[in-house]
């Protein structure tokens, strides 16, 4: 039984599915979008890119040689976001007749309304930090 | 402060997660009390081979398209590794939408009888000789 991401995303003509909320719907505010150029990806997806900043700074997102500002874009728009059925985090791990009778029929659930994506803008390495930290070592021979 | 973006993706193949995007708010009747998982939102519908789409919410009928995003979304959740160290790690992927950016349709049809017609339909029913 095809269900979740997939089936919206593969919709096949005269075809459709129903859209419900899922299970496990809530706020989820550990979940978040951050919109990214493509050419990040790769370095994104194999965990060469962290989260930088000071509890009194604006986080900034560096790769090994960029910085790029993070800031929050949010949206009036309702975006309803759909999980892959077999995404272990959400997935039904009971099921009960009710359940079994709702997945005879194509659905694809609803785990959260995003009220906005993350996005960034190149800027300029912030060196204060590093100046800082030079400063307490200078160099003598 | 560091913060890792960790992601269990095997190579670049991460799970594309899917977005239906309508204007406004989605909101259940008022009279609705029991909590809304698992509660129906709407029948999402691809009439033709193109890829517009339609999406019936109660008696509104949106009509959309599927758009490709110009730049990838990626999916991220705070995951506590200690008590002080927090990391972001990539569990999806979305690279499409359905759009919904027109105003809702209003669907008329044959009302639903009311009560009072119901019951006058049992009555007749109960009427009818065997």
């Amino acid at each position: 039984m095809e269900q979740g991401a997939e089936v919206v995303l593969n919709l096949q003509p005269s075809s459709s599915v129903t859209i419900s909320y899922h299970p496990l719907f809530g706020s989820h505010d550990d979940i978040m979008l951050l919109e990214l150029d493509e050419k990040l990806l790769p370095d994104t997806l194999s965990q060469r890119v962290v989260v930088r900043g000071q509890p009194d700074q604006d986080a900034v997102l560096c790769t090994k040689s960029k910085t790029y500002a993070m800031k929050f874009v949010g949206t009036s728009n309702s975006v309803l976001l759909i999980p892959p059925s077999d995404h272990s985090e959400f997935a039904d791990s009971t099921m009960d007749c009710d359940q079994k009778a709702q997945n005879q029929i194509p659905a694809a659930s609803v785990i959260k309304v995003a009220p906005g994506t993350m996005e960034i803008v190149e800027v300029a390495s912030k060196l204060d930090k590093l100046k800082y930290l030079l400063s307490m070592n200078p160099y003598s021979s | 402060m560091e913060i890792k973006i960790k992601c269990n993706c095997e190579g670049d193949k991460c799970e594309e997660w899917a977005i239906v995007e309508v204007q406004g708010h989605v909101e259940v009747q008022p009279h609705f009390q029991l909590p809304i998982h698992n509660l129906p939102i709407g029948q999402l519908c691809r009439p033709s081979s193109q890829e517009v789409y339609t999406f019936t919410v109660g008696y509104h009928e949106l009509t959309g398209t599927k758009v490709a995003l110009k730049k990838p979304l990626l999916v991220l959740k705070k995951v506590k590794q200690s008590s002080d160290n927090v990391a972001l790690e990539v569990i999806g992927l979305i690279r499409h939408r359905i759009l919904f950016k027109t105003r809702p349709k209003a669907l008329i049809s044959k009302p639903q009888p009311t009560m009072k017609e119901k019951e006058r339909a049992r009555a007749a029913e109960a009427k009818l000789p065997n």
